[in-house]
């Protein structure tokens, strides 16, 4: 079975146009969703293939005004509808805090319910710096989260005194590149607001430098420590060197009952 | 001439030597045979890896009757280079252990990979590793064509993709109407 449909065109002559629309549906899915909508007007063909893309990336411009990119978020989902989605990437990387009001907040909650309504495998966030505003309640709803933290403090500090449950969520990847996001509090109730929980990713290290150290660890249950899922299967922890707050992290991973964080850099490399 | 008996243990025999190696051969459109590691064609192909469990394997060449020389030695090509290279831990992420990720950007090799080729050939390509249902690849390969299309005007694209614009002046303006919001700065 081929990965994407393919309604192939018949009699097409070479080049693009051979391919059939599953692929082209999986190319535009790469695209920022501006031009991703844009190729609407290439030719007739084209009209519809962008509202099946199997990845939607709205991702702001440092010339973006917050107004604006409402406004073609809110008619890009009307439009779309619920066609399934691969991945959902939101990027506010150009949008600065002080644009980002209050209604932003409960915006953003709603576009994130409506991507996970369409069956999204794959959400990730990258939020302004100084931002502090709560994310975390649209994307309770989620299987599987990826939450890339690029800037200097991170959604959490705020947000988990309104922690809401992730009672679906089963695999969660934390990156945090800048090494100043993540802190403690924040994995911990993150930990304990996931009760279905099966597989966590750390990323503990600079971006672009990628990890040299991979631990494996995995939690074993006991009656004492039933704060966080009995599911959680493999626990991993990616980092450059064991410094200070990867060692921190550690011992509080440990507090947990994680254990057996063997590093095993050298032979990690193992298909599964 | 073929004995009937002790064709049975001959067959066995094949079978047995055919389970034993460790590279299968596959025969493009135009009748030219490739040899790939099987490891690597199982666990980078869910259609090889299925010929492969399923015994559908031909030792003298198995038919891959949509894909082209050119397209299958690139296939090939992918497999042995994926296979060679150290993979990055954001690639075992991507694909294989982590497939819940976001796509991970292709690395070194894989964009070198692509950016050789020529427009027929990446598209071939892409058709091969659809075809085969060799994920990465599909990703690795729609990611440059995105790339190409990328921050373009949609007569940029036309004339890069050699794309025919049937639309009349009249529905034109009709669409761009239509999605005033996604061409507010035009």
């Amino acid at each position: 079975m081929p990965l994407r449909k393919s309604c192939k065109m018949e009699g097409a002559g070479s080049g693009i146009d051979t391919l059939p629309d599953g692929v082209l549906q999986h190319i535009l899915g790469f695209l920022p969703a501006r031009d991703a909508v844009r190729t609407c007007v290439l030719a007739r063909r084209w009209r519809d293939l962008w509202m099946f893309a199997t990845g939607l990336r709205i991702i702001s411009n440092c010339n973006d005004e917050m107004g604006e990119l409402r406004e073609f978020v809110d008619h890009l989902l009307l439009t779309r509808g619920i066609a399934p989605l691969e991945t959902f990437e939101l990027g506010f990387d150009g949008v600065s805090a002080d644009d980002f009001c209050e209604g932003d907040v409960l915006r953003v909650n709603l576009w994130f319910r409506h991507a996970i309504r369409c069956q999204t495998a794959s959400c990730h966030v990258t939020i302004p710096g100084n931002c502090t505003c709560i994310l975390l309640e649209g994307l309770s709803e989620a299987k599987n989260l990826a939450l890339i933290a690029e800037s200097e403090t991170f959604i959490f500090k705020k947000d988990l005194r309104h922690c809401p449950t992730f009672s679906k969520l089963k695999t969660l990847l934390l990156s945090d590149y800048l090494c100043v996001a993540l802190d403690l509090d924040a994995i911990t109730c993150i930990l304990k607001h996931s009760p279905v929980l099966e597989r966590l990713t750390l990323e503990l290290f600079r971006q672009g430098s990628g990890h040299k150290m991979l631990m494996k660890g995995s939690y074993s249950p006991v009656h004492t420590a039933a704060a966080i899922s009995e599911h959680l299967k493999i626990v991993e922890v990616k980092c450059e060197v064991v410094d200070e707050r990867v060692y921190k992290v550690l011992k509080l991973l440990c507090t947990f009952n994680i254990r057996k964080l063997i590093n095993n850099a050298i032979e990690f490399f193992q298909y599964l | 001439m073929e004995v009937d008996k002790g064709k049975g243990e001959a067959e066995e025999t094949r079978k047995v030597a055919e389970a034993d190696r460790d590279t299968v051969t596959l025969k493009s459109s135009d009748g030219k045979l490739f040899e790939v590691s099987k490891e690597a064609a199982a666990r980078l192909s869910t259609v090889l890896a299925g010929m492969i469990a399923g015994g559908s394997i031909d030792d003298n060449g198995t038919d891959l009757k949509q894909i082209g020389s050119e397209a299958l030695e690139n296939v090939v090509d992918y497999c042995n280079k994926h296979a060679n290279s150290i993979p990055s831990a954001a690639l075992i992420s991507s694909s294989i252990s982590f497939n819940t990720a976001p796509f991970k950007e292709p690395e070194e090799w894989e964009r070198k990979f692509v950016d050789r080729l020529s427009h027929d050939a990446l598209f071939d390509l892409v058709e091969a590793a659809n075809f085969l249902g060799m994920e990465r690849l599909l990703d690795v390969t729609c990611h440059k064509i995105s790339e190409m299309m990328k921050g373009k005007s949609p007569d940029q694209i036309r004339e890069v993709f050699n794309i025919k614009n049937d639309y009349t002046k009249e529905e034109l303006e009709e669409i761009r109407q239509e999605l005033a919001w996604a061409f507010y700065d035009d």
